[in-house]
């Protein structure tokens, strides 16, 4: 019982992390209706930028994180403008396809600019902290940390959709990108700064992905899958369902690998797919 | 005086389908202009080449004086072209407040507290006040008419332009949007007004042009207009499949 009652635990707060790789994807998705193959290569760019930022100023990684975000926006704003805005139209194949181009071309770059060799990003005692909660359970800080930051984090995408003038700027072209026009936004910009933030989050994301676990040129493309999967979980409705999906996700790994290690990652595809045979709208979203 | 609107020798065609042909047209500030001619004949498509949603094949667009043909929309919209369409297409999941408010914020280029205040203004001056929280979606016919009008005035607009938005009203409601333009005009707005429904649109324009084959075959007072042989011979679709 205790067992499992820590599985459950750890599960919930794995799924933070993975929920912070999801909500990038859903809000660009959302926004543009772009399926970016290329997501989980950004979560190991932002990782490799951290370990540059760790190495050349010997900075803590969670301190790094003050150049890896900025950095991040950057390259979305730049990548967007310069690459992904050009495929943009009715058919959603182009962008999908130069997304995935994209992958392959930054995997290879990461293998020729750091070699094959995992890397991690180093924080101390923060890595190994824990809060014993009883005897069978206690949590990590790390892993607690990350929950709560894809909680601040959702939050706050939330506040600045539903509240702000670019959120609403962010709905309006999600909704009518033509009409959005011709209420006088320029929506390559807005696809611009969309991009900007879901590259943000995904430098928060890959910098605690790397303090977690080893991650190596290869890495993205798995973080990819468990994004996806915790976004069709959730359904595209909200976030929140994102948070969700990726709790849920996060939780059938973590249960299924008490049971045996290796029956880890195929549980969390299992559950993927019932969803997705039983409710395709996600277990939060409308049908549209 | 500079007109408000002009194009010049404005020329578009769909393939084999010429919309417009050399194409002139002035309007005055402040003017209000109807423009008349038979489906198909490409009126929407000149709305299109104005706002910027089409580009032009030869000829230009010029607003107070400056040309605007290599402008895009965006910045159309923001300089003062509104524009409202025919089947109303508001963003559904959005009120009907924030609907306006993207419209002021982005077209208008206010501040967010005076994009607030102009949103509540228009909101009140379209008779949608009690609707400002509705999501777009769920407004009935009426208001989703009275919204595409609202929100294009939301923009702050100098010119306006209309297409077709008293189709498909029951008499009292298009009366209703009627008045509703009048104000609109009587406040200094230019407005360019596509209409089938002839009683709507004679009750607002001074000017009445008709479209038919990539040109201009009458301009002048409405109840001229209308009265003019060509374009009653158009109407009465004699000539309609040529």
């Amino acid at each position: 019982m205790g067992d499992f009652a820590n599985a459950v635990v750890q599960g919930v707060m794995v799924g933070g992390l993975y929920a912070m790789f999801a909500i990038g994807l859903a809000l660009i998705f959302g926004v543009m209706k772009l399926v970016n193959i290329a997501h989980g290569d950004l979560i190991v760019l932002a990782a490799y930028i951290g370990l540059v930022a760790t190495q050349t100023f010997a900075l803590n990684p969670l301190v790094a994180l003050i150049v890896v975000i900025p950095i991040m926006a950057l390259v979305g704003y730049a990548l967007q403008r310069g690459l992904f805005n050009r495929t943009m139209g009715a058919d959603l194949m182009p962008p999908l396809l130069v997304s995935f181009g994209l992958s392959v071309i930054m995997q290879n770059g990461f293998l020729a600019l750091f070699s094959a060799d995992n890397k991690r990003l180093h924080a101390g005692a923060l890595e190994v902290a824990s809060i014993k909660l009883t005897d069978a359970i206690s949590i990590g800080v790390l892993p607690l940390m990350q929950l709560v930051l894809a909680i601040l984090v959702i939050a706050a995408l939330q506040a600045l959709l539903y509240r702000t003038a670019i959120g609403r700027a962010f709905r309006a072209v999600s909704d009518d990108p033509r009409v959005a026009q011709l209420m006088g936004l320029d929506n390559k910009h807005v696809f611009g700064l969309a991009m900007a933030l879901s590259l943000a989050i995904v430098g928060l994301a890959g910098v605690l992905l790397a303090i977690r676990a080893n991650f190596d040129p290869a890495t993205g493309p798995t973080r990819l899958i468990f994004g996806f999967e915790a976004v069709i979980i959730g359904g595209l409705s909200s976030f929140w369902g994102t948070l969700a999906g990726g709790v849920i996700l996060g939780v059938v790994q973590s249960v299924a690998s008490t049971i045996d290690p290796g029956l880890q990652v195929l549980a969390g595809h299992v559950a993927f797919l019932i969803v997705l045979a039983l409710r395709p709208h996600g277990l939060f979203g409308r049908p549209t | 005086m500079i007109p408000a609107l002009e194009l010049r020798q404005v020329s578009k065609a769909f393939r084999a389908i010429r919309i417009a042909t050399e194409l002139d047209l002035v309007v005055a500030p402040n003017e209000a202009v109807g423009v008349l001619g038979p489906n198909g004949a490409g009126k929407t498509t000149i709305l299109g080449l104005i706002t910027g949603a089409l580009s032009l094949d030869a000829g230009a667009v010029a607003f107070f004086g400056r040309d605007i043909s290599r402008l895009p929309t965006e910045e159309r919209c923001r300089i003062g072209i509104a524009r409202a369409y025919q089947v109303p297409q508001p963003f559904g999941e959005m009120s009907v407040f924030e609907n306006l408010m993207v419209g002021a914020a982005f077209g208008g280029r206010a501040t967010l507290a005076r994009a607030r205040e102009k949103s509540l203004q228009v909101l009140e001056e379209c008779g949608l006040g009690g609707h400002a929280n509705t999501p777009a979606g769920r407004l009935t016919l009426l208001n989703r008419k009275r919204l595409e009008l609202a929100r294009a005035l939301a923009t702050d607009p100098k010119l306006l332009l209309l297409d077709e938005i008293a189709g498909g009203l029951s008499q009292p409601e298009c009366e209703d949007l009627v008045a509703l333009v009048r104000r609109v005009h009587a406040s200094g707005v230019t407005i360019v007004w596509i209409e089938h429904v002839l009683h709507a649109l004679m009750s607002v324009v001074s000017r009445a042009l008709v479209l038919y084959q990539g040109k201009f075959i009458a301009d002048g007072p409405p109840q001229e207009v209308i009265r003019d042989p060509k374009v009653a011979e158009i109407y009465m679709g004699i000539e309609a499949d040529a």
